[in-house]
């Protein structure tokens, strides 16, 4: 049985040595350049036609913008529309990464925790840039609740600041955590297909239905992923 | 697990940064305004017939009112006629029916005059006949040739007095 976890490892396609840094583009590479091709594609040539009354595609690339407008709105308020942009982009980079990596002999760039890590520092980094240039010192009393007595303080203080520091970690552990966790659970099964002989229809069957659910799990990520963005800036941007 | 090998991570920052960067510099330069000036011109389009209809509705209404109101100068208008011409023929019975009474108490004045005429005529006619039918009756009855005119006259002026 193949080793379920072989699709998750990296191998340079083009050798591309920096000095001492291995800056080889890899598989993992290529499905982030993929994915920024596609997403690109599919909001511009949608929208080619700019037509009044909407096509097929034109509609669903107008869905995602007031999907993600809607989200930004609703959760950070008029302040957020600078950042609109960004979490479009980040909610387009993540959905496709996690969609483009079901197909069959591509590759999840979303299942590695080091680069849901580095989009969840950027976002933390961001958000905390955010706020201390908005609100200036002002913005470290956020690390301290309000209505709670003095004498609690040197206790709460430490736990609000251990958990804003945690939110870079939860926000990339969860992304990361469901890639793999789905893309190994199918190849399990997908490997007990042939060796069951005709009781593989079993595993197939299951393969199938799991196909179902990691789509939805590649939107729901997806959305958690950006959703939580929203609410990280929106708590920055409104100090409570 | 190949998400541990530290010395891969290198490459999938760099590209990351790569394809990221170039993703959001096609969203935000070239995609979402694409996308945000269709909506809004959509939007304006939307508003601006709402706008024309509302323009429209409201030329409706007017005329509405206006043909209304020419309706209700109108009937007013045949209802003024009407009671002019009712008004008029009202007056013009009465004045017939003022003229006709008139001319029927002009006639019913005469006749009582030629009526009282022919009543005085009669009565001063009476005495000469009743002085004819006296000496008449007088020479039938007494035999009277001749009698006394003064007498007769007398007598039957008397008679008509008691008569009276």
């Amino acid at each position: 049985m193949a080793d379920p976890l072989h699709q998750f490892e990296i191998h340079p396609v083009v050798h591309i040595p920096l000095g001492e840094v291995n800056a080889s583009l890899t598989n993992s590479g290529v499905a982030m350049l993929a994915a920024t091709v596609a997403v690109t594609l599919f909001m511009t040539l949608s929208m080619r036609g700019r037509a009044l009354v909407p096509g097929r595609w034109q509609s669903l690339a107008e869905l995602a913008y007031e999907f993600i407008g809607n989200m930004v709105r609703d959760n950070v308020g008029k302040e957020g529309r600078p950042y609109f942009p960004f979490v479009l982009s980040l909610f387009m980079f993540v959905l496709f990464g996690n969609l483009l990596g079901l197909l069959p002999y591509s590759f999840t760039f979303t299942s590695h925790i080091i680069v849901t890590f580095a989009m969840a520092l950027v976002v933390f980094l961001g958000v905390t840039a955010v706020g201390i240039i908005r609100h200036g010192l002002h913005f470290f009393s956020f690390f301290v609740p309000k209505g709670v007595p003095a004498a609690m303080l040197p206790l709460m203080i430490p736990i609000e600041v251990v958990s804003y520091l945690s939110r870079p970690v939860s926000l990339s552990i969860r992304l990361f955590a469901n890639m793999m966790a789905g893309h190994t659970m199918m190849k399990v099964f997908a490997g007990f297909v042939f060796s069951l002989g005709l009781f593989g229809v079993a595993p197939l069957a299951v393969d199938v239905a799991l196909t179902a659910f990691e789509v939805m799990v590649a939107f729901l990520q997806a959305y958690v992923f950006t959703v939580l963005t929203c609410l990280y800036l929106n708590d920055t941007i409104h100090l409570h | 697990m190949p998400q541990l090998d530290v010395a891969l991570y290198p490459p999938q920052l760099i590209w990351l940064v790569i394809s990221f960067t170039l993703l959001y510099l096609a969203m935000a330069k070239v995609a979402l305004p694409r996308i945000s000036e269709v909506l809004e011109k959509r939007r304006d389009r939307i508003d601006g017939d709402l706008d024309k209809a509302a323009v429209l509705k409201k030329e409706a209404d007017e005329a509405l009112a206006a043909y209304e109101e020419s309706m209700a100068e109108a009937k007013t208008q045949a209802l003024a006629v009407i009671k002019e011409a009712s008004d008029k023929l009202t007056e013009d019975s009465a004045a017939r029916h003022a003229e006709l009474s008139a001319t029927i108490a002009d006639q019913a004045e005469a006749a009582e005059a030629t009526i009282a005429r022919a009543k005085e005529s009669a009565l001063a006619d009476i005495g000469g006949i009743a002085e004819d039918i006296t000496s008449q009756a007088a020479a039938k009855l007494i035999g009277a040739k001749k009698v006394d005119k003064k007498q007769l006259q007398d007598a039957v002026t008397a008679a008509m007095k008691e008569h009276e």
